[in-house]
């Protein structure tokens, strides 16, 4: 059976987002920062839609994505280093 | 073109102006300096949808202020000329296509004068307890429609933002009950100590430990240990104003500063909470009780919270040594 373009855009975006997340710190969040970090997972997989549902390039879709993740994990640092101390 | 702001999509949203502002103030972010995460966001925002000013404006008591911006020449704002504050007030995207041509932007100061506003795109930052804090903006100084596709990519960049505000409120509160948590509790009651010197006002501190706590651990289980807490934390909740400050310091003791208070009206209160406290119901658990010692202390000029807190636990030890589940005062 032939995937439709919006399986082939959804499978796209997985990547995307998985790349761009590729250096979130790992497992043994705490479960109230888990939740956030799940929820950011959500919002680049919508933010990658809509960027390629506007015909951005995959290019410009990868580099807004990792650009995202890259703030978010600054601030998931820091909130992380002051739950700890 | 017309300006769009459909009312009619409110969901949860909570508008109380009370109840938002102390939403923002929780948040810690006002008047706080740049942070990467924020400016970064930003940076996309202006490059993505090509825009020459755009902002992470938050509303504040009377001023809009911006954690994050391009194009502007200032961090703040009077509020009552801020595009923003009519965004706000709808949960969806507030969309002005031509501000000159539109009655209700067309003489405001921002559309006739820098930065010369003639179309705006406004996402509503609502945080997870349902009060809009601020917006992530874009503007234009060309009238401008705004494509759906465009309006989709803020609204996502808006999610990034409240992520990262989201990020900011974990160490703020209390993970079990909601409330404060003693960080949190403590900066914010010094800010209002500070506030009642200034202007020689009433404040009260209460300190409250849940009577026999480590029995219903053990009897019990922690699951029910934590429903209690939850359940007492919940039902003092709902005796407190608005502006009350309710924290919890850890374990089984909270805290609450209530402002404006002298020590007869704190009395009053600390004796209704005691007996709702007394009277909460455990469904599931027939043979559970619970009840609360509060100690008082009522604020006197040139205190520091940390001797409002300390007498207050003097008070709450006496409390306990006449026999707990009782209101006593220093």
């Amino acid at each position: 059976m032939r995937k439709s373009k919006s399986d082939i855009a959804m499978n796209k975006t997985d990547e995307l987002v998985e790349s761009a997340l590729a250096d979130q710190p790992a497992a043994d969040l705490p479960p109230q920062i888990r939740r956030v970090v799940d929820s950011h997972r959500q919002n680049l997989i919508d933010l990658a839609n809509s960027l390629i549902a506007a015909g951005r390039s995959e290019e410009e879709v990868v580099r807004i994505l990792e650009q995202a993740s890259e703030s978010f994990s600054l601030a998931l640092q820091a909130r992380l280093r002051e739950t700890k101390s | 073109m017309n300006a769009i702001c459909d009312m009619t999509l409110m969901g949860k949203t909570k508008f109380d102006e009370v109840g938002r502002q102390k939403a923002l103030d929780r948040l810690e972010v006002i008047d706080s300096k740049k942070e990467e995460p924020f400016e970064r966001i930003i940076d996309l925002v202006k490059t993505t949808l090509g825009v020459p000013i755009c902002a992470v404006s938050l509303i504040d008591k009377d001023r809009q202020w911006f954690k994050a911006f391009r194009g502007l020449s200032v961090d703040q704002r009077p509020r009552d000329i801020a595009f923003c504050d009519h965004a706000i007030r709808a949960d969806e995207p507030f969309i002005v296509e031509d501000a000159r041509n539109d009655l209700r932007f067309a003489d405001n100061p921002l559309v006739t004068q820098e930065p010369f506003i003639q179309s705006y795109l406004g996402i509503p930052l609502k945080l997870p307890d349902g009060y809009i804090v601020g917006t992530l903006c874009v503007i234009d100084q060309k009238p401008r429609v705004f494509s759906e596709h465009e309006i989709a990519i803020v609204r996502n960049l808006g999610s990034l933002v409240l992520g990262e505000l989201e990020l900011r409120t974990i160490a703020s509160v209390d993970g079990l009950t909601k409330l404060m948590s003693r960080k949190a509790w403590s900066d914010t009651v010094e800010k209002e100590v500070d506030r009642a010197t200034r202007a020689a006002l009433d404040l009260s501190v209460l300190f409250l430990d849940l009577n026999h706590f480590k029995k219903v651990n053990d009897e019990f289980g922690h699951d029910v240990g934590d429903l209690v807490l939850r359940e007492t934390s919940a039902i003092i909740s709902q005796s407190l104003r608005k502006h009350d400050l309710f924290g919890r310091l850890g374990g089984e003791e909270f805290a609450i500063c209530l402002i404006g208070a002298p020590l007869e009206v704190a009395t009053s209160v600390a004796e209704r909470i005691r007996k709702k406290v007394e009277e909460l119901v455990f469904l599931e658990h027939p043979a559970l009780s619970c009840s609360i010692s509060i100690g008082i202390a009522a604020f006197k000029p040139g205190q520091q919270l940390q001797h409002l807190l300390k007498r207050s636990d003097e008070a709450l030890y006496k409390a306990k040594a006449q026999g707990r589940n009782r209101v006593e005062t220093h």
